[in-house]
């Protein structure tokens, strides 16, 4: 085991190397927002350039983003937040775990449940009410659910005062009731909108299982569909799914763009996008390499994950790999 | 005369396809007695294992039941509820299945799989179900039960597995033992030492076994009595004996014949054609088309059951008094000629 997990920490870093370098040069390759016009010279920019060694090689570049990241522990100068892009970054990701974490401790056991009960009640209409739904709410892309919803949570039937989440200074000012009230509706609408696929996935992995074999021999030595399928099928259905939903806690401190942007999060997402369109390159790097260091870790927690549920996994940990 | 303990009356049983309603067993009778292993034979789909699973009340969803009885302890198991169902299953009947490699749940010990039929049935405390699984896997031939007992299904053989199998079939001291082909997926030398162990334990318990297989080979080493099988119809019965040297069915002679053993020379002879569809189930005798000796009346109407001893019966119009007297297939001949001398399986 221990073997098999340096084996792949090794290739994550590798990994992460490549990707990291490739995420550097697309970006270097983007036009420049700093357009001068005719006759009036751009100095402050060419400065800016010169001082952070922007025309070097893309390269050359690189190498110094890295040597500045081992030496100093620097990522760089955020030239649209006037400060050390760690320092501004790392300060937005509260704000983007507080939106994120309860729709995911809310949505996963009712996925589960939903996806459980549609595989028990399977082809009866309940299943039927299930399916469409979740047909639904996969078809329709997210931010036309978030927007519509605002529109009638907000704007027709005035449940909740403003659409935009209340901020650490808000709800010390407003109180605390008023700073809750504006989590609500994203966090029902994220909660439902990320139940579907996950329900959809374990009824049809729970489908699966109850048609084997096992769940007959269950049957036949006497349990009821009810513990046949709590005792054994779901177990075995859950197996492919959990390393998911692991990767999900991690997906938790990664703002998402477009839900940020919708509900006015103050968080990594928006940042993300402000960066962009600042060209403000450190600070993407920065958020590049830091998305991408959760993305392989996860990864491999989700590998080793499975090893807990399924114990083919366990025996001989040369032949993982 | 031996105690009935399950009787089997003309049972209907069909399935509901997008293609249509399939007939997969019509009007089967049977009886089953204390100590005794009855075989039911028949190719694949012929509804062995339908009726089977009728009887365990364990058909899929899309099944409809026809007509007919299922008559065991006092009770039609066709008509009582899932309550009273699964009360039966495990603690009165039990079943075995053809795979022993997907029949266990592969994420878990075996031995809290065995147990758990203990727990669930008998309300056993957890140390002594342990201690009994222990006495169990030693009974069913497995060594080391105690480092066994954490193991999972993975780490053991096909053979032990059914092993495992047949443990939590027989935890709870059922008395009717359904197999559903338990050696197919076995290789051969496995297999007889299954078959011996199945044995064994009919003997031991006074089990009643219905065994469902397609292998004549396993019939002759098992069955007390066969039933032979075909498009959802019983189509001969008797003892195995009848049933080997005085075989009346021309079915049954196909099977023989398509069965190799020591004495056979020439090529064997397969079964042409297949079987019909059965969302179409033919007017007359079903087997008629694939028949080489079929008559008229075969295509027109079904035959009944002619008796042909007190135990043996076969539903085939060439016992019908007027019918002409037919050259039988070379194979079956030479299996009456080599009565005793041969064995199959062993």
């Amino acid at each position: 085991m221990i073997k098999y997990l340096m084996k792949r920490m090794g290739l994550m870093f590798i990994t992460f190397i490549i990707t990291i370098f490739l995420f550097f040069f697309f970006i270097k390759l983007m036009p420049d927002n700093f357009v001068p016009s005719p006759g009036v010279g751009n100095e402050w920019y060419e400065q800016l350039a010169e001082k952070e060694g922007w025309n070097e090689p893309i390269i050359v570049q690189f190498g110094l983003w890295i040597k500045n990241i081992f030496t100093e522990g620097n990522f760089g100068y955020s030239h649209i937040m006037n400060r050390d892009v760690s320092e501004a970054y790392f300060k937005k990701i509260p704000a983007s775990i507080k939106i994120n974490i309860v729709p995911y401790f809310l949505s996963v056991p009712l996925a589960i449940i939903i996806g459980v009960y549609a595989a028990i009640k399977k082809n009866k209409w309940q299943d039927t009410v299930i399916s469409v739904w979740i047909m639904v709410f996969i078809s329709i892309p997210f931010f036309v659910v978030a927007v519509l919803s605002q529109y009638f949570f907000y704007w027709k039937w005035h449940l909740a005062p403003d659409y935009k989440i209340a901020t650490a200074s808000e709800f010390t000012e407003l109180g605390f009731w008023y700073g809750i009230s504006t989590y609500i509706l994203p966090v029902i609408v994220l909660t439902v909108v990320s139940i579907p696929g996950m329900a959809r996935y374990v009824r049809a992995e729970l489908t699966e299982q109850m048609t084997l074999d096992y769940m007959l021999l269950a049957r036949s030595k006497g349990l009821t569909q009810k513990q046949a399928v709590f005792g054994h099928a779901l177990r075995n259905a859950l197996v492919p799914i959990l390393p998911g939903i692991f990767i999900g806690i991690i997906g938790i401190l990664d703002g998402g763009l477009i839900t940020e942007k919708i509900f006015r999060v103050d968080g990594t997402g928006r940042m993300y996008l402000a960066a962009f369109n600042g060209r403000d390159y450190a600070l993407l790097m920065l958020i590049n390499a830091f998305g991408q260091f959760l993305t392989l870790t996860s990864a491999i927690l989700a590998d080793v994950s499975y090893t807990l549920f399924d114990p083919r996994m366990r025996v001989g940990s040369g032949k993982l790999s | 005369m031996k105690q009935k303990v399950l009787e089997v009356k003309d049972l209907a049983i069909s399935f509901k396809t997008q293609y249509g309603i399939l007939h997969a067993i019509r009007g089967v009778s049977f009886d089953l007695y204390k100590g005794e292993t009855l075989a039911i034979v028949g190719e694949s789909g012929s509804g062995k294992s339908v009726s089977a699973k009728t009887i365990l009340g364990l058909l899929a969803g899309n099944s409809i039941y026809e007509s007919g009885e299922i008559n065991f302890d006092g009770l039609d198991l066709t008509q009582v509820d899932e309550e009273a169902m699964h009360s039966i299953r495990g603690s009165k009947i039990s079943m075995i299945f053809q795979d022993p490699m997907s029949s266990l749940n592969p994420i878990q010990p075996v031995g809290k799989q065995i147990a758990e039929a203990l727990i669930n049935k008998q309300g056993m405390p957890k140390a002594m179900a342990k201690e009994r699984v222990i006495e169990l896997l030693t009974r069913v031939g497995i060594s080391e039960p105690e480092k066994r007992f954490n193991q999972y299904p993975h780490q053991f053989s096909g053979g032990m597995r059914q092993r495992i199998v047949i443990a939590i079939a027989l935890a709870n001291n059922a008395e009717i033992l359904i197999c559903d082909e338990p050696t197919t997926a076995l290789d051969v030398t496995i297999q007889g030492k299954i078959l011996e162990l199945i044995n064994e334990l009919k003997l031991q318990r006074e089990l009643s076994i219905i065994f469902i297989t397609h292998d004549l080979g396993v019939v002759a080493n098992v069955a007390d009595r066969v039933a032979v099988m075909y498009a959802g119809k019983i189509v001969e019965y008797g003892n195995t004996e009848e049933i080997f040297y005085d075989p009346k069915h021309p079915y049954t002679w196909a099977l023989l014949s398509s069965m190799p053993n020591l004495a056979t020379s020439k090529h064997l002879d397969a079964i042409s054609g297949t079987p019909p569809n059965m969302i179409f189930p033919p007017k007359g005798d079903a087997f008629a088309p694939r028949n080489k000796y079929a008559m008229k009346i075969d295509f027109e109407e079904q035959p009944p059951m002619f008796k042909v001893t007190d135990t043996h019966y076969a539903a085939t119009w060439l016992l019908h008094p007027d019918a002409p007297k037919v050259q039988l297939p070379e194979a079956t001949i030479r299996l009456r000629e080599n009565r005793g001398k041969l064995h199959y399986g062993k």
